[in-house]
């Protein structure tokens, strides 16, 4: 001690060795101490979370699309399918680089593109981006000339490059039933959009490893997650009965001036399964956002020309682009949807079908029941005289010919003989309250009385029971009424319609096959059988003679509906009326039934307006076109 | 004392050598420097030159080392006491540098800190850490015990201390400031400066701070970026997350020697500032606790060497050189880990910068010097 004294009295130091000593403590170990711990923390305790962000840092992934699965009808024909186009862009920079005449480019690639000349010469001089698409989806023959267009005038900032794009090679043929695939790919509308799931599949990825500005790692990795194709859908639809009911459904609106379309379905009594279904004033899915129907796109082309030629941020022109723009929303929305399935309708005198069934099965009445029908009727519990839609009556008539004249007289009988009870039983075991469960998007169902409205007479009276029973003030889609017609025949089961028989993989196994689903079964086959033989005499002797071909033996029903909701400007109920008729074939063993309905013939033709008339004859029409193609044999003598 | 210092040069004794230990922990580190700067500029120096060639950094930072171990070679054989008589004109001429930069300065990564003498590029803050050092350290000797009192140990080296910063102020040269700051403490403190009066000092230093960084948007962000780096990924906190990204993905054992990832351009200043957390990323824990071993260890030694100087000047001298060194390798991997917000502060011997590795090696250099020197002067020294 007194030598490390002696030691500083030396140094002349006064506790300076000492202050070092404590320097270096401080800064030699002490000061490492935090710096130690946070690198255990960073590189011990958080290795696997700073490891994962540094992964995802230094990875790009660039997505491979998976080629959606193809739409076939039930013979495979192809109903939507991918083909590659090209898309066609200009590099703005290029192209000033190159001292290109923007001018002349855009005039020649106007009418190649079918844009307008100056839209393109803009987006040549727009520098702020290296892409401007100028053509999206072009086929090969303008992808062409494009390309020797650019090569002759050696033109660099044009380029092309492919892409995939859906495409309907049958057009405009069952559009809402397929639907379509919107810009971004995903299935809208139809069989597009209820089976996305399956004919999407699923993309795959390209992950790299990559330096910052896009500079090579030398220690990359790769890894590739392949694109799994989407699976095809086989639709029982039937490509040649879908164009044959759009052929006669068009022959019948230009030859009965139908003012708002028309719609109608083929579909497998014994099954359900539908084998065409269209709603006429459809549109091109290859094209879906424009308007199919002529007149109604001129009306919006008139609407928007007006909005354009007000100043622009004027109050006039937000108003008139406005209505434009809901206008135009409106008429895709019209033209995409599928009546048959979206769409609640009064069946009138076709959903007499069904009460008659319901009276037979439960034994309200038998075939021998007769009828009086003198024009008009005070019936009890309704406070308005009842009319038949024949003035001067039917007379006497039993349960067969009420059928075949469809007298709403008779009728509110046979509802008053049923009873509400019963009445109402039957409607919901014929599947009227619930929706049908087709595999298509966008189904809806009816609107039915509540169950109080028809039941209890002593409070509510027997008008909606009375109506009910000829099909009027309630209203169903016409799926479901074709369905509950089909129990009738078929031996009384109600079937679960469906548009999709199979679903396969890219390789072409099986993933999903439509077994027929019986619901339940709603009346005896006896009465069944009863209902094929009044059914066929209705075209035999009632009011679908019309509908009577030879070489079949047809039977159906008809209806002429009036739209007891729809109201015009002033307030009045509008006199439109859908004309229908439900035909089966062949009557001795039921197998297919069609469904045509008019909507809102024209009164300038002078024709009765009524589906014996107009429908009956079409759906004839459909019958003698398809029966010999699906192979229904023919039987002379009928 | 120039007489003095003259004297203790003719009693070196023969045969004296430079401290070994230190000599091979400062060979050491410099090896290691200069292959971890290729690495970590390896992908930069490829981009750069369109992927000519990968050594461009090295090559430059190589011939620096070079010029460095000539000026550690012969400050090593320079009698430290030599340097006595230098210490105010030096301090004179680097304050004219920090000034001239104020006129002539070129401006390099945004800063103008630089001037260039006959085509050499080189910032004059690394002269004036050095004149600074050598300054406390005349400033010591002559203060004797007298260092304890306010006059000398507070108003003495704080005028000298001064005269540095104020034009460093002047340049905004934030991160000189703070390193030369501190070095003054610490080094006030072993001359016997009272340490209430460092203590003072200090929280009038963290006052000014916080005021500052209020006052100014600017240093604000750097605050923010700091403490919450993760809310702006791509801005503010970029840099500090890409650092914790290598350092963090490097785990115990690294990537391998030259594997990093993130030295491909997502790191900026990888092999500048940041060289430590592609270190990190390359030698995991291992490595990058070897080397904080290492810088301990050569810290430790230089104290050490100071601690066994001949004479006072020497021993203060020594020990402001090596806490330039500490204080410098501490506030750099403070930095890198976020520890502290970042500061433009390099790491010694690592990080790419020809001036600062030459002028390091030359600080070495009069450490080993020190060392040499260290038998024949202590009974020349008279007590004050």
């Amino acid at each position: 001690m007194a030598q490390y004294k002696e030691f500083r009295r030396l140094r002349g130091d006064t506790g300076q060795h000492r202050r070092i000593l404590l320097t270096a403590l401080l800064l030699g170990i002490l000061a490492f101490v935090p710096v130690i711990l946070r690198l255990w923390q960073l590189m011990v305790t958080d290795h696997s979370y700073y490891a994962d962000l540094a992964l995802r840092n230094q990875t790009r992934s660039t997505a491979v699309m998976a080629d959606r699965g193809v739409i076939y009808d039930t013979n495979m024909n192809i109903l939507a399918c991918n083909v590659t186009v090209e898309n066609v862009y200009l590099d703005p920079r290029e192209l000033k680089q190159s001292g290109a005449d923007l001018a002349a480019i855009a005039k020649k690639l106007a009418p190649l593109l079918e844009k307008d000349s100056a839209w393109i010469e803009n987006q040549g001089k727009d520098m702020t981006k290296r892409y401007k698409q100028i053509g999206a989806g072009v086929d090969a023959e303008t992808a062409g000339a494009i390309r020797s267009y650019i090569n002759e005038e050696n033109i660099k900032g044009i380029h092309l490059e492919p892409a995939v794009q859906r495409y309907y090679p049958q057009g405009t043929l069952a559009s809402q039933v397929i639907g379509f695939t919107n810009a971004s790919g995903t299935g809208s509308e139809g069989i597009e959009a209820s089976y996305d799931s399956f004919l999407s599949g699923s993309a795959g990825k390209v992950i790299t490893t990559k330096g910052n500005n896009e500079m090579d790692m030398p220690y990359s990795y790769e890894d590739y997650i392949a694109s799994r194709s989407g699976c095809s859908v086989i639709l029982t639809l039937d490509a040649t009965v879908q164009a044959c009911l759009e052929k006669q459904l068009s022959l019948a609106i230009d030859r009965y001036d139908v003012q708002n379309g028309a719609f109608g379905m083929v579909m497998d009594v014994n099954t359900g399964a539908v084998l065409a279904m269209a709603t006429l004033g459809g549109y091109d899915p290859n094209a879906y956002l424009e308007i199919a129907d002529e007149s109604v796109a001129l009306e919006i082309e008139q609407l928007r020309l007006q909005y354009l030629l007000q100043p622009v941020e004027s109050e006039a022109y937000q108003k008139g682009k406005q209505a434009y723009d809901k206008a135009l929303y409106a008429a895709q929305l019209k033209q995409w949807r599928n009546r048959c399935i979206s769409d609640g309708y009064e069946p009138g005198s076709t959903f007499k079908v069904m009460t008659m069934a319901a009276a037979l099965d439960c034994g309200a009445i038998d075939l021998e029941t007769s009828f009086y029908c003198k024009g008009a009727e005070q019936i009890p519990g309704r406070a308005q005289l009842l009319h038949c839609w024949r003035s001067a009556g039917h007379g006497s008539q039993q349960t067969p010919q009420a059928l075949q004249n469809s007298c709403n007289l008779a009728f509110a009988h046979i509802a008053l003989k049923l009873g509400g009870e019963r009445f109402y039983e039957y409607v919901q075991k014929f599947g009227v309250l619930e929706k049908t469960g087709i595999d298509l998007a966008g189904e809806s169902k009816g609107v039915f009385f509540d169950k109080s409205l028809v039941t209890d007479t002593e409070k509510w009276g027997t008008a909606s029971l009375t109506s009910g029973s000829f099909g009027q003030t309630f209203k169903l889609t016409p799926l479901q009424l074709v369905r509950g017609i089909a129990a009738v025949v078929n031996g009384g089961y109600l079937m679960e319609p469906y548009m999709v028989d199979e679903v396969q993989d890219a390789a072409g196994n099986t993933v999903l096959k439509q077994e027929p689903t019986m619901l339940r079964q709603v009346i005896s086959e006896e009465t069944s059988r009863t209902m094929c033989g009044l059914l066929r005499s209705v075209v035999t002797e009632g009011t679908a003679k019309n509908a009577n071909i030879s070489g079949f033996s047809i039977g159906g029903k008809t209806g002429t509906s009036e739209k007891i909701d729809i109201f015009d400007e002033n307030g009045q109920r509008v006199l439109d009326k859908i004309v229908s008729f439900v035909g089966i074939a062949p009557m001795d063993k039921p197998q297919y039934i069609v469904l045509v309905a008019l909507d809102t013939p024209s009164r300038s033709t002078g024709m009765y307006i009524s589906g014996g008339v107009m429908a009956a004859p079409t759906a004839g029409a459909v019958l003698s076109d398809i029966l010999p193609y699906l192979g229904v044999t023919q039987t002379p003598e009928a | 004392m120039a007489g003095r210092s003259l004297q203790a040069k003719e009693d070196r004794p023969k045969g004296a050598t430079v401290d070994a230990i230190f000599l091979i922990l400062l060979l050491l580190l410099l090896v290691l420097g200069l292959g971890m700067l290729y690495s970590a500029s390896y992908a930069q120096s490829q981009y750069d030159t369109g992927y000519r060639d990968s050594t461009r950094y090295l090559q430059k930072q190589g011939l620096c080392a070079v010029i460095g171990l000539a000026a550690m070679w012969l400050c090593s054989r320079i009698p430290p006491r030599l340097w006595l008589r230098f210490a105010w004109p030096l301090y004179g001429i680097s304050i004219l540098l920090l000034l001239s930069v104020l006129l002539f300065g070129q401006t390099v990564n945004g800063a103008k800190r630089w001037i260039s003498i006959g085509g050499i590029q080189f910032q004059p803050s690394e002269i004036a850490k050095f004149t600074l050092i050598l300054l406390f350290a005349r400033l010591t000797e002559g203060f004797g015990s007298r260092a304890g009192q306010f006059r000398y140990g507070v108003l003495g080296f704080g005028a000298a201390l001064l005269g540095i910063l104020v034009p460093l102020a002047l340049e905004k040269h934030l991160s000189a400031i703070m390193l030369m700051g501190m070095v003054a403490v610490v080094m006030m403190f072993i001359a016997g400066t009272h340490p209430k009066w460092l203590l003072a000092g200090a929280g009038a230093a963290a006052v000014f701070v916080t005021v500052y960084i209020l006052c100014m948007g600017y240093a604000g962000d750097r605050v923010t970026a700091w403490l919450h780096p993760e809310q702006d990924p791509s801005d503010t906190g970029y840099q500090i997350l890409q650092s914790l990204y290598a350092i963090g993905s490097g785990g115990v054992t690294g990537l391998g020697l030259g594997k990093s990832r993130q030295k491909y351009l997502y790191l900026p200043f990888q092999y500048n500032d940041y060289i430590f957390a592609i270190l990190c990323e390359e030698a995991g824990l291992l490595g990058a606790l070897a080397l904080v071993v290492l810088f301990g260890l050569l810290i430790l030694r230089g104290y050490w060497i100071a601690l066994r100087a001949s004479d006072r000047f020497s021993t203060v001298f020594g020990a402001g050189l090596i806490t330039l060194i500490a204080v410098q390798t501490v506030l750099n991997l403070s930095v890198v880990t976020n520890l502290l917000p970042s500061t433009g502060i390099a790491l010694p011997f690592f990080s790419y910068g020809g001036t600062a590795l030459a002028v390091n090696l030359g600080e070495m250099g009069i450490l080993l010097s020190i060392s040499r020197y260290r038998h024949c002067a202590a009974r020349q020294e008279e007590p004050i």
